[in-house]
């Protein structure tokens, strides 16, 4: 490699993309794996709230279970991983109400995650480097 | 551990003045709201596990994940509701019970439509030690 300012900045260019894409797509994969234990969390005999005095997991048809969704968003130079629910009632079932507790499934899964989360990243971020 | 921090933070909740004169007195409860259906109110609940860190076998350490929720009903506005969260959050962020460290929360906001309830839910981290 030439050793110019010039060939030195494409460089950086270059493994600073690099790295970006990688770390990218270590958050889809992470933000998919935290999306998989929330669906593991609606699923009766697997759910986490029914070893819980009088709880049951939230499922009735397994439609909440199916909205459960992660995407990877760019917001300037960060990668924002996401992990939801788009069914209407989600919010009430995660944050409880006056006559229900709450089960929040997706926050309960970044948690219980979050070294496995860890480690997906830094295995992005180093395959990135080499 | 959690049940005696869940009961510090009902006494400390109930001995915050400004808190009480948004609530019309001393409306703390352990619990879910169902059970005591006092609104306006403060319900506390809270859980913890723990897992041996390395070198159990001769330190006996384990490492705490304990969170304390607090639920809000308020049948006011959303702005009564918002300050009675906001007296919850400054009477245990700033003042964190004994035997705790590194506090923080965070408050979401709900409406329940058809009981024209407001819900603020503030969940509480935070850390403690604990060697067996």
């Amino acid at each position: 490699m030439d050793l110019t300012p010039e060939s030195l900045a494409r460089e950086l260019t270059r493994r600073t993309e690099l790295i970006h894409d990688e770390i990218e797509q270590a958050m889809a994969k992470a933000a998919a794996n935290v999306e998989g234990r929330g669906k593991v969390y609606c699923t009766p005999g697997e759910s986490p709230y029914e070893t819980q005095q009088s709880r049951k997991a939230p499922f009735i048809t397994g439609f909440l279970r199916s909205k459960m969704a992660s995407d990877v968003i760019l917001d300037g130079h960060d990668i924002v991983g996401r992990v939801g629910n788009s069914a209407s009632y989600a919010v009430m079932v995660h944050e409880g109400t006056s006559r229900m507790g709450g089960r929040p499934f997706i926050l309960d899964a970044i948690e219980d995650e979050k070294e496995k989360t860890a480690a997906i990243l830094a295995a992005g971020g180093a395959k990135g480097c080499r | 551990m959690i049940e005696d921090i869940k009961t510090a933070a009902i006494a400390a909740l109930k001995a915050d003045a400004a808190l009480a004169a948004l609530l019309g007195g001393q409306h703390v409860y352990p619990g879910h709201v169902a059970r005591t259906q006092q609104i306006p109110g403060c319900y506390v609940t809270g859980s913890d596990s723990s897992a041996t860190l390395p070198g159990y076998a001769s330190t006996k350490h384990r490492k705490n994940s304990p969170t304390l929720q607090v639920d809000v009903f308020h049948a006011g506005t959303s702005l009564q509701a918002g300050n009675v969260a906001k007296a919850v959050n400054a009477a245990l962020l700033g003042a964190p019970l004994t035997g705790t460290y590194g506090w923080s929360s965070t408050t979401t906001e709900q409406f329940e439509e058809d009981g024209r309830l407001q819900h603020r839910l503030i969940r509480f981290r935070f850390g403690y030690s604990i060697q067996d």
